[in-house]
């Protein structure tokens, strides 16, 4: 019996012996040569790969217009976030009687149980510091900050008492760019251009624009595409300097000797392709591909000092600056050229009151300054232009500010200021198929909750889609064995604004 | 076991074919039984018996495939049970049809009976009309025939054909809410079921009375407890559900439908209120004014009235796909496209003949900055489905406008930076449908505009210029 044992033991080290890396290496190659084709064929359908050696169309070009689910009256998106989370009770949510608590301290009682970001113990009531009156045809209430946005409030649809569950910059700006607060799913970006694809083949169906200064805390994965093709992830391009990194060809370099260059390695890909079958391969393949297009488009619609004096009149803009100016005027002339989704990103809007810049009383009025005049350039420009109606503009930040003033760690602060606050607020949209000038929701007297209206950052999506012709509910993507959506479990469409 | 149980339900699946078997031969065995009772048919008299026999034989198999396809559930059970004891009642009762056209069979029950063999067999072919109706009812949903009745004889009949769109209010605000608002879509969406001629589970909903009677599961309705009033819960279970309503098969109501009942029972059920005393959630009045303007969320889109349109030629798009002109779908199962040029600005007139070839599928062109010219146009008013005209920065003049003129359909141009006068744009007032027109950098003038919005009372001329004059408060730095 020892004597058999032995022998076992012996013929298995021999198996194992027998075993190279060379085996190990090429069963790994075909097994995972198997899960590639898997996703592959997943993501494409039953057509996703041809025989052997062939390629489907539609994988190499993912960007192909497709069809929504019903006829959608938006055709693009221009998305204003502002990074940090402007104060809605001195813009958009007019609340007189925060005015007459003014410094009195916060009743215990409503905010027990409440978590906020800084404030402990108890804090004293902040009331409006701006002066409000009401504007348009419609009455929206707007702030002295915003002189020039009163002149198109009959354009916007306001949602007064939008509430998110998320109260720290990162994770609130991924719930508002991905409808969840974890990492890992695709940006409202990358989902609308992998719905409808791009109209223009020569540019990015998804960009981003950031005005400079801090970018959003949540990061790069704000505009990630997640799960999806990466293909679909926002392609960021700079205001200043090149729009692109590397956009010029070096010197000596001409386009037919590039375009030699991109059809060799493209060969070499597909070769890898039809080896591996890993579809992020045909990703590749499709990106080269843009960026060869992207040398010849980019240059010319990232440039705005060709654009008419008036023009930059209107805006506020400065060619050659980084400025949300800038990125306003640029996104209206993506938009015009096909463009998807274009998302800027403003950031500075934290008016915590630390000191001068992000106090509510001084920097936060100089932010608004900022951004006034182009947001407002930006809807009268796309609308003299025809666009505004099938381009959807929406406006927000990803939660909103206490009526109470920030009492960083129970201390006095030296300037006025206002925490982080995830139960109410504003988001206005414009264009697109919205209804014009409508106020949607309502909160209470002091502007802390929604008491009418409420609408959670699903509800914000489902609208969306709703408007670029997707039902959210239909709207999916197999990935790990089940559909994701991008309002996952949740949503309802707001049919007030639609 | 669950081998036994998987095979039970694929043999139960069986049963839409077998169902068919005793039908066919019962019915044959019925006229063999008239014929037969004319003298010179006798030769047919020792057939009938055999055709029974075989006939009821396949009813009992019949009966007990239907029996196991029930037990996989997913049908009405009122329906249900009728469509089975029918069913049983068919066999039992052709069996004893056979015994007594089975003249060897002398059993004194039967001997009793036997001369009223023929009655018999007529109440087979009753019941077995009945069963095979219930029958249909549970595969296809009810009303599947009466549907499909020509509306002549509906109205002969007095049969209610349902409302296809309900008239537009006034001012939904003034309008009494029972009366004018709920009452309407209950007798729009209901009351072909639950009505003053018919009530399903005994419940009517066409007055006052009867609604708040309820029905054989009680009340319909408690005033400001929705959980509690199956009139609006049955309404919001979801689809597929078995006691959703309206059914399965019935022209489904729509959300905005069914949240004003929602509102009206939550509010107290009031049957005198007007509108405005009632309390109103953004969303209602948002809701209520949809009542003054008509289209529902689901019909306000422009593309809702459009027809069937033909098949796209797939030949002809990828030709004009790889030139770079972007074909571009609207919307799933439909084959209406929108045309893009932006990556082809050589697109000209001779492009345009392209597109003549399925104009009718054309709903919206994005055909501007291209070497476009008047020729180019001259076929535009036979592009019937067209709703959208971008001709931004072409050489259009004047002459190339006149040719839209007579279009039915159009309801947006875009003519930004086009070399239009206000001759081009009055050819633009013959246009009906016309809401949404662009002269920004043209050569229109006000006298032109004036002349149009007059015209064309519910359009929109935008004649751009926006801007944005300096303000002091610009450059204060805080």
């Amino acid at each position: 019996m020892k004597d058999f044992n032995r022998l076992m033991k012996e013929v298995e080290q021999q198996q194992l012996q027998a075993v190279t890396r060379r085996h190990f290496l090429k069963d790994c190659v075909a097994g995972i040569g198997g899960i590639a084709l898997g996703s592959l064929l997943a993501s494409c359908g039953s057509s996703g790969a041809t025989e052997a050696g062939g390629f489907d169309l539609n994988a190499l070009n993912p960007l192909i217009p497709k069809a929504p689910h019903f006829p959608g009256k938006a055709k693009s998106v221009i998305y204003l976030h502002m990074a940090g989370a402007p104060s809605q009770l001195e813009l958009f949510d007019y609340k007189p009687a925060l005015h007459k608590l003014h410094n009195q301290a916060c009743p215990p009682s409503f905010i027990e149980g409440k978590k906020f970001a800084f404030i402990r113990g108890t804090p004293k009531m902040l009331g409006p510091q701006a002066t409000f009156a009401q504007y348009g045809e419609s009455g929206a209430w707007v702030s002295d900050h915003l002189p020039h946005f009163t002149k198109v409030v009959d354009e916007v649809s306001f949602l007064k008492a939008v509430h998110t569950d998320q109260f720290n910059h990162g994770p609130a700006q991924l719930f508002m760019h991905t409808g969840s607060a974890r990492l890992g799913r695709p940006s409202i970006g990358s989902w609308v251009t992998y719905g409808l694809g791009s109209e223009n083949s020569n540019l990015p169906g998804f960009v981003v624009l950031t005005s400079g200064g801090k970018t959003p805390d949540a990061g790069k994965s704000v505009w990630g595409s997640g799960f999806l093709p990466s293909v679909y992830q926002g392609v960021q391009c700079r205001s200043k300097g090149d729009p692109v990194l590397f956009i010029a060809d070096p010197d000596g370099m001409d386009r037919g000797l590039k375009r030699h260059a991109i059809d060799a390695i493209n060969e070499v890909n597909k070769e890898e392709y039809n080896t591996f079958k890993d579809p992020e391969t045909l990703s590749r393949i499709a990106q080269y591909e843009m960026a060869y297009k992207m040398q010849a488009e980019v240059p010319e619609v990232m440039d705005i000092s060709s654009e008419p004096e008036y023009i930059h009149e209107l805006y506020g803009t400065e060619p050659g600056k980084e400025s949300f100016a800038n990125n306003c005027l640029l996104a209206r002339k993506l938009v015009e050229q096909g463009v998807r989704f274009v998302q800027l990103f403003d950031w500075g809007w934290d008016s915590h009151g630390t000191n001068a810049a992000d106090s509510i009383d001084l920097g936060f009025r100089n932010k608004c300054r900022e951004i006034d005049r182009p947001m407002t350039a930006l809807i009268m420009d796309l609308k003299q232009r025809g666009l505004l109606d099938d381009t959807l503009v929406v406006w927000g930040g990803e939660f909103g500010r206490t009526p109470m003033q920030e009492n960083r760690d129970n201390s006095e602060m030296a300037f006025l200021g206002r925490d982080h606050h995830t139960d109410a607020y504003t988001i206005w949209m414009a264009g697109g198929g919205v209804r014009n000038g409508i106020s949607y929701g309502e909160t209470d007297e002091i502007g802390f909750e929604g008491v009418s209206g409420r609408a959670s950052v699903h509800d914000v999506h489902a609208t969306m889609l709703h408007l670029l012709g997707f039902d959210h509910e239909k709207f999916t993507y197999e990935f790990q064995g089940r559909p994701f959506r991008l309002t996952d479990v949740h949503g309802e469409l707001i049919s007030a604004i639609v | 076991m669950e081998f036994l149980n998987e095979l039970l339900g694929f043999i139960g699946r069986w049963h839409p074919l077998f169902v068919h078997l005793p039908i066919g031969m019962l019915v044959v065995g019925f006229m063999m039984a008239c014929v037969a009772r004319f003298e010179k048919n006798k030769q047919l008299v020792p057939a009938i018996p055999f055709v029974l026999l075989t006939g009821s034989i396949a009813a009992v198999f019949a009966g007990v495939t239907g029996y196991l396809l029930s037990l996989n559930g997913g049908y009405e059970q009122e329906t249900l049970d009728y469509h089975q004891w029918l069913g049983i009642a068919v066999a039992v009762i052709s069996l004893l049809t056979f015994t007594l056209y089975n003249e060897k069979i002398q059993n004194r029950f039967v001997l009793k009976i036997r001369n009223y063999k023929f009655i018999v067999f007529v109440v087979v072919m009753l019941l077995l009309g009945f069963t095979g109706h219930y029958g249909g009812t549970l595969t296809h949903g009810k009303g599947y025939l009466k549907e499909a009745l020509p509306t002549v004889i509906k109205n002969a009949v007095g049969m209610q054909s349902e409302i296809e769109t309900l008239p537009l209010l006034a001012d939904a605000q003034e309008a009494e809410v029972y009366e004018g608002i709920i009452q309407p879509i209950l007798a729009q969406r209901c009351q072909s079921c639950h009505g003053d001629k018919k009530q399903e589970g005994d419940f009517a909903l066409h007055d006052m009375p009867s609604l708040l009677k309820g029905g054989k599961e009680g009340l319909a309705l408690k005033a400001g407890d929705l959980d509690n009033s199956p009139l609006y819960a049955r309404l919001i279970l979801p689809e597929g559900h078995e006691g959703r309503m309206p059914p399965k098969g019935r022209t489904p109501i729509t959300n905005d439908q069914i949240k004003l009942i929602g509102w009206w029972i939550s509010t107290g059920a009031n049957f005198e209120s007007k509108a405005r005393e009632l309390e109103q959630s953004d969303e209602i009045a948002a809701i209520l004014k949809r009542l003054e303007e008509g289209g529902s969320e689901e019909a306000q889109s422009e593309y809702a009235n459009l027809p069937e349109a033909a098949k796209l030629p797939e030949d002809l798009i990828d030709a004009l796909q790889a030139k770079g002109i972007k074909v571009l779908p609207i919307a799933d199962g439909n084959s209406y496209v929108a045309i893009n040029t932006v990556n082809y600005p050589d697109f000209s007139d001779a492009d345009m003949k392209d597109l003549l070839k399925f104009k009718d599928n054309i709903v919206q062109l994005k055909i501007g900055n291209s070497a476009l010219s008047d020729e180019g146009l001259k076929d535009i008013a036979t592009f019937s489905n067209l709703l959208k005209l971008h001709i931004e920065h072409t050489k259009i003049t004047d002459a190339g406008l006149a040719h839209l003129k007579g279009h039915q359909k159009l309801n947006y141009i875009n003519l930004f930076g086009v070399g239009v006068s206000d001759q081009g744009i009055r050819s633009l007032a013959d246009i009906p449908s016309l809401k949404h027109i662009y002269t920004y950098q043209t050569n229109v003038t006000a006298e032109g505009v004036q002349y149009v919005r007059e015209k064309l009372a519910e359009s929109n001329v935008d004649t751009g210029k926006y801007l944005l004059p300096f303000l002091e408060t610009d450059t204060i730095k805080f």
